[in-house]
């Protein structure tokens, strides 16, 4: 396999991995408020996702400023957390409205869960590594398996809603839920004070 | 709700960023040898070997490691680390308390497809991703060992 194809091939298995759930858990919470009729927004989203994730790994291969990782680790449950609390205030609304945070927030949060693995780049590829090719397949990996992922949550969504004639607001609060629940426990596990 | 609650807790154990080593080959055409360099998390590796050995942790990369160390971390990394029919020889090892670079050779006997096998950290780390780096005749090939996969053929033929 060439080097290109081995690092997009360990983006995509790092989203689509159960072990590692933590990132679903993430575009669980993110997107619990959208329908595949936003796929547009959706994208976006997860884009602006990608690129704070790839930022980091950036900065981290240069060598630059990091947070201690059990520090990141306990900050992922806290960002889970602060996007369900936020799908729970919007529950209400309509949905084009006061969205527009989101994009920022989910660019932000790429750059916490980069972090995540900040320390890989940092201090196993070594000094004179070539991380560019490495890193911009990475992070194509990641997209790839964040866009299947969400696919299939939002075909999951479309087929409650549309044939067991689930309600949007329930589909919201099961999802918020779950993700908040699972953050807590999380946050719990990882404290580091 | 007790068992939803087991549920949570049960995949929250398993959550972490992201696990990964990795081997470095580079074949030397003068001494028909593979030079091996292995690098490993520290705190992954000292997990790994506690329970490999069922021994307490030994503070590697810190200066009150126990002086068989070396010894012990090689002994795990040799029956880890596999290409078939061929020894794997020991030649040293550097780190600090977030990383270890464990180095070692593999003298060639003859030029033909071998089975390379590497399972390190694996067997605690359902997640853990081994990436090796094989640079030969100035062609560079990656292969990926997991828990999926520990053994891939190498075309070891300059």
């Amino acid at each position: 396999m060439s080097n290109f194809n081995a690092y997009l091939q360990l983006g995509w298995d790092h989203i689509l991995d159960v072990e590692g759930y933590d990132h679903m858990l993430f575009l669980v919470a993110l997107l619990a408020l959208y329908t595949i009729k936003q796929w547009k927004p959706v994208l976006i989203l997860i884009t602006a996702f990608t690129i704070g994730h790839f930022i980091t790994l950036l900065l981290a291969g240069l060598r630059g400023p990091m947070l201690d990782g059990d520090l990141v680790e306990f900050l992922i449950p806290i960002t889970i957390l602060i996007t369900v609390v936020g799908n729970l205030l919007l529950a209400n609304k309509k949905h084009q409205k006061g969205f527009g945070w989101r994009y920022a927030m989910a660019g932000f949060f790429g750059l916490i869960h980069g972090m995540g693995f900040s320390n890989f780049f940092g201090e196993l590829m070594g000094p004179d590594a070539d991380i560019v090719v490495p890193l911009l397949a990475f992070n194509l990996g990641i997209e790839l398996g964040q866009i299947v992922f969400v696919l299939a949550l939002l075909i999951i969504q479309f087929i409650l809603l549309n044939v067991v004639r689930m309600q949007t607001r329930s589909w919201n609060l099961v999802l918020s839920g779950a993700a908040g629940g699972i953050a807590a426990l999380l946050l719990i596990e990882t404290y580091p004070f | 709700m007790y068992k939803l609650l087991f549920f949570l807790f049960a995949i929250s154990a398993n959550a972490h960023p992201f696990y990964v080593s990795i081997l470095e080959i580079h074949y030397n055409q003068t001494e028909n040898t593979l030079e091996c360099a292995l690098k490993l998390f520290t705190d992954d590796l000292e997990n790994a070997i506690s329970d490999y050995e069922g021994t307490p942790m030994m503070n590697l990369g810190t200066s009150t490691e126990p002086d068989d160390a070396d010894k012990r971390v090689w002994n795990y990394v040799n029956t880890h680390v596999q290409l078939n029919n061929h020894q794997l020889h020991y030649v040293g090892r550097e780190g600090d308390v977030y990383a270890q670079w464990i180095y070692f050779e593999i003298p060639l006997q003859k030029n033909s497809d071998a089975v390379f096998t590497w399972s390190t950290l694996i067997h605690i780390l359902p997640s853990q991703k081994n990436i090796l780096q094989l640079h030969m005749n100035d062609s560079q090939q990656t292969f990926i060992f997991d828990r999926r996969k520990t053994k891939h053929t190498l075309s070891l033929q300059p």
